[in-house]
């Protein structure tokens, strides 16, 4: 009898599966207070004819837990961070940029875009990607990237490119991934419409932490 | 008379069953609707070719085909892995449109030469609410096909042998986002050029059997969209 009931909740357990649960840590960009524009909750900001959303690439798993799932996930296990993530530490540091023009007068200047770590002066992107496609939604929430990537597009030039749709570029500059307690801000510049400038707030990264669930079959 | 009285009761438990029946078919209808991957074919009527006579602008456009599926490394891009491969949905709008306007000859479409992102919606088509965004009113043909995934190593096709290829074709009102037109065509494509997936478009993958059935699509379509007759 005994034995037939663990193998039952072992058939269960089996059966529905397990689930995760990461917590992430991550720069995250948001606006000045006292700035007269908005950045919504999924982290667009909404200027005139034009939304513009950025993430940093410096994103890690900070802690992970797994467990069992009968009818609510009770991920109790913990797990080391380094089980999962596996990749080695990046050489230079990616930010996504991404667009959603209205119409089809936009141009975007990604080498007038200045990364800013304190008083270090200014950096600006020496390669990029894109534009591309918008990551879908699974994918952005678990890789916490914007950008589906083109790798046929990826160019040493950094110049100017026609935005005629949502869309979104990579940039990469020629500095290791700061850690998520690294304040450090992005100007984008060099965004137009119809040749007329649009000014984007500068853009300030500050330490972040989110939650992810995923069932596991 | 007792007869008649005392039916409804014998009739209570299968009038029940019978609605039970219903309720499932009609809950098993709605699901397998949501569950359908075709989008509805839509007729154009008559008044719709007249509106794309007198309509103005018009543009046409088509969806990205060919998305070599990798995130960029991190110190240098390197080949893709995996590709999703779709028809070649550029050549058959202008073959589609070449075809209108040789039947057509005062339409005016606005062939837009830059592919589209998909994003798509219901029935796994694009969502035609960025086409709006885009060229904000007007009508717009749309063409996209859904894509397969193949395995790339080393810039060639390691399978180079691809299913059934299908095409989706619509005529939007961009207004209000009605759809005044919608259909498909299915062709074999045929096996794959094995050397050509670091080409910009997925038409160079192609053999030249291969485009000619999906030139036979783009005719198939216009010849839904026209009617027979014109």
């Amino acid at each position: 009898m005994m034995t037939r009931g663990i193998c039952l909740a072992l058939a269960l357990l089996v059966v529905q599966g397990c689930a995760l649960l990461e917590v992430r840590e991550r720069s995250r960009a948001s606006l000045d207070e006292g700035n007269a524009v908005r950045m919504d909750k999924e982290g667009w900001v909404e200027l005139a004819g034009v939304r513009v959303a950025v993430a940093a690439s410096n994103e890690r798993l900070r802690a992970a837990m797994i467990g069992p799932a009968p009818m609510v996930p009770l991920p109790i296990f913990p797990l080391p961070p380094s089980w999962l993530e596996t990749h080695r530490p990046a050489a230079s540091f990616w930010i996504d940029v991404a667009l959603d023009p209205e119409g089809e007068g936009f141009v975007f200047d990604p080498s007038q875009v200045r990364l800013r770590f304190g008083q270090d002066g200014d950096r600006r992107a020496v390669r990029m990607i894109g534009p591309a496609a918008l990551a879908d939604l699974r994918s952005r929430r678990h890789s916490g990237r914007l950008c589906g990537y083109d790798p046929r597009r990826a160019s040493a030039v950094v110049g100017p490119v026609a935005i005629t749709q949502l869309s979104c570029v990579s940039l990469e500059f020629d500095v290791a991934p700061p850690t998520v307690d690294t304040a450090f801000a992005l100007g984008i510049e060099g965004l137009a419409n119809a040749g007329a400038p649009v000014v984007v707030p500068t853009l300030v990264f500050s330490r972040d932490h989110r939650w992810i669930l995923t069932p596991l079959p | 008379m007792a007869h008649s009285a005392s039916a409804p009761v014998i009739n209570r438990p299968l009038a029940r069953a019978r609605r039970a029946r219903a309720s499932a078919l009609g809950l098993a209808c709605v699901a397998l609707a949501g569950c359908s991957l075709s989008p509805p074919r839509i007729a154009a009527r008559p008044e719709t070719i007249a509106l794309v006579t007198r309509e103005s602008p018009i543009v046409a456009v088509h969806y990205q085909d060919i998305i070599p599926a990798r995130p960029p490394a991190e110190d240098a891009p390197s080949e893709p892995r995996w590709a999703s491969v779709g028809a070649p949905t550029r050549r058959i709008k202008e073959r589609f449109l070449q075809g209108m306007r040789a039947r057509l000859p005062s339409v005016e479409v606005r062939n837009v030469s830059e592919p589209r992102f998909a994003y798509l919606v219901r029935y796994l088509i694009p969502d035609p609410h960025w086409l709006k965004r885009t060229f904000g009113r007007g009508l717009a043909f749309d063409f996209y096909s859904p894509q397969q995934s193949v395995h790339v190593g080393g810039g060639v096709l390691r399978f180079p042998m691809m299913t059934s290829m299908t095409i989706h074709a619509r005529l939007l009102r961009l207004d209000d986002l009605a759809v005044l037109w919608a259909d498909s065509c299915t062709f074999e494509p045929g096996p794959l050029d094995r050397g050509a997936m670091t080409l910009p478009d997925v038409e160079h993958t192609y053999t030249t059997a291969g485009l000619d059935r999906a030139d036979r699509c783009a005719d198939t379509l216009l010849t839904a969209f026209l009617g027979p007759g014109r």
